[in-house]
This record gives structure tokens, sequence and C-alpha cells, in this order.
């Protein structure tokens, strides 16, 4: 398998970059890329303690799926992959998505990476409930999803 | 009469973990909404107008006919990463 996507409970136990980087490697990869999310202590001038994270799981990691085997049409099926995103709460500085990209080459490894990401955020049934340090907590506006008729895939009007 | 249930996500769940519906045999996803809109308060009424439905494999087409038993989610705008 040259792809590894999973939705992955994060309350307990962190997610890993080393896991991510080492499993991206090959004898023929010259190149690795990683992403990380994690959340950050400010937005939209509230003061942030934390994120919930609520995820569809079963069509958040087909998505994931449909959106790495797009990758790999643009940047070959020798990429290799690794997405996981985090479920459940997480406080200030903690882990909710890390990806890399394996490649021959730096340049697709850092397109590789981008583009998962990006399409992510726009596409993936999943969403964030923010946690202020006030004692109120809000869900984050997001990206509407549509439908183009093809029932396999995904798409977000940003 | 064909029982759905919808699972709620993100701005939805304070409605709880899913609501059951019951509607006609060959009800499609619009029938789902009507249905749907009715059960939940109108200050999430604006949210359901952006929010899509989907099963386990794809967002559905609003005029999709729904399998009997049908398992959906109720999607708001999403804000993953």
């Amino acid at each position: 398998m040259t792809v590894h996507v999973e939705v992955r409970g994060v309350t307990q136990t962190p997610l890993d970059p080393a896991e991510a980087l080492a499993f991206v490697e090959a004898p023929g990869h010259g190149a690795g890329a990683l992403f990380l999310g994690a959340v950050r202590n400010r937005n939209q001038g509230r003061d942030v303690k934390g994120v919930s994270y609520d995820v569809f799981a079963p069509l958040a990691e087909q998505s994931f799926r449909e959106i790495c085997a797009e990758a790999q049409e643009k940047w070959g099926a020798h990429l290799r992959l690794f997405v996981v995103h985090g479920k459940g709460r997480l406080d200030v500085g903690g882990l909710s998505i890390v990806i890399a990209a394996g490649t021959p080459h730096r340049d697709e490894a850092f397109r590789a990476c981008r583009y998962v990401i990006e399409e992510i955020k726009n596409r993936s049934p999943v969403w964030k409930q923010e946690h202020y340090t006030d004692g109120d907590s809000e869900w984050v506006q997001g990206h509407a999803l549509c439908q183009h008729g093809d029932q396999t895939h995904t798409h977000a009007h940003g | 009469m064909n029982d759905v249930i919808i699972q709620m996500f993100g701005a939805f769940r304070p409605m709880g973990t899913d609501i059951r519906l019951s509607l006609p045999v060959g009800a499609t996803v619009v029938d789902v909404r009507k249905a749907f809109s009715d059960k939940i308060p109108g200050d999430l009424h604006d949210l359901l107008a952006v929010s899509r439905f989907a099963d386990e494999r794809a967002i559905l087409a609003e005029n999709a006919v729904l399998p009997d038993g049908a398992k959906l989610a109720i999607l708001p705008p999403v804000s993953g990463g």
C-alpha cells in the first residue's frame, strides 16, 4: 500500500509525525514533506483554550482516499501519502492532522502535501468546535459542501 | 412507510446523536430535508439550507431515492484540518 488514511481518536494518544514520515519513506524517494495542523490559542479575536473535532469517519476516510488518488494522478503512482485526522478534544498545541508525502524529488512532495491539506479543508466531513477561555464554545463556520452528480466525489464551495 | 435515521454532526450535535424520520417508500433526499426541517428548531433552518445529506460513501443528490432502512448523516459546512 502506498497510501494510509485514517480518522483516529486523539484525546488520549497524540498523533505522531515520526509515524507519518516513516510510512512515506522508500529507497527511491529522496524527499519527504510533512504538514502538521495544530490548535492555536487565538481565532478571530477570541482566546481559545481547546478545540473539539467532530468527524463523520467513514465518509471522511473515503474523501481522504479520493484526494490521495487525485494526488497520485497528478504526481505519479510512486507518491506515498500518509493522512491521519484527529477526532475528539485537543488543547492548544495539540495536533489535529498529520500529512506526509514521499516522492523522488522535493517539488512533488511539497505540492502533494499542500494539495492534500487544502482539499481536506474544503471537502472532508470534519467540524471544529472552539472552546474559549471565557467558557463559551462555538462551532466554526466552514465551507458548504456540494455535489456534482457523481456520487463518488465530495466537493465544496469555498 | 420507511424509517430513516439521520446522524447529527457539527452544529446539529445539540439535537442529539441521531433522529429517526418516517417517510413513504420511494422518498427522496428532498423529502428527508422537509421532514428533518420540521424536527429542528427554527434557528437551525439557515444552517440546514447550506447543509447536505450523505451516506457513508458519498454526498447524496437531492433527487436520490432512499433505500429501505437508510442511515444518513446531515453535514453542515465543514471546517477540518
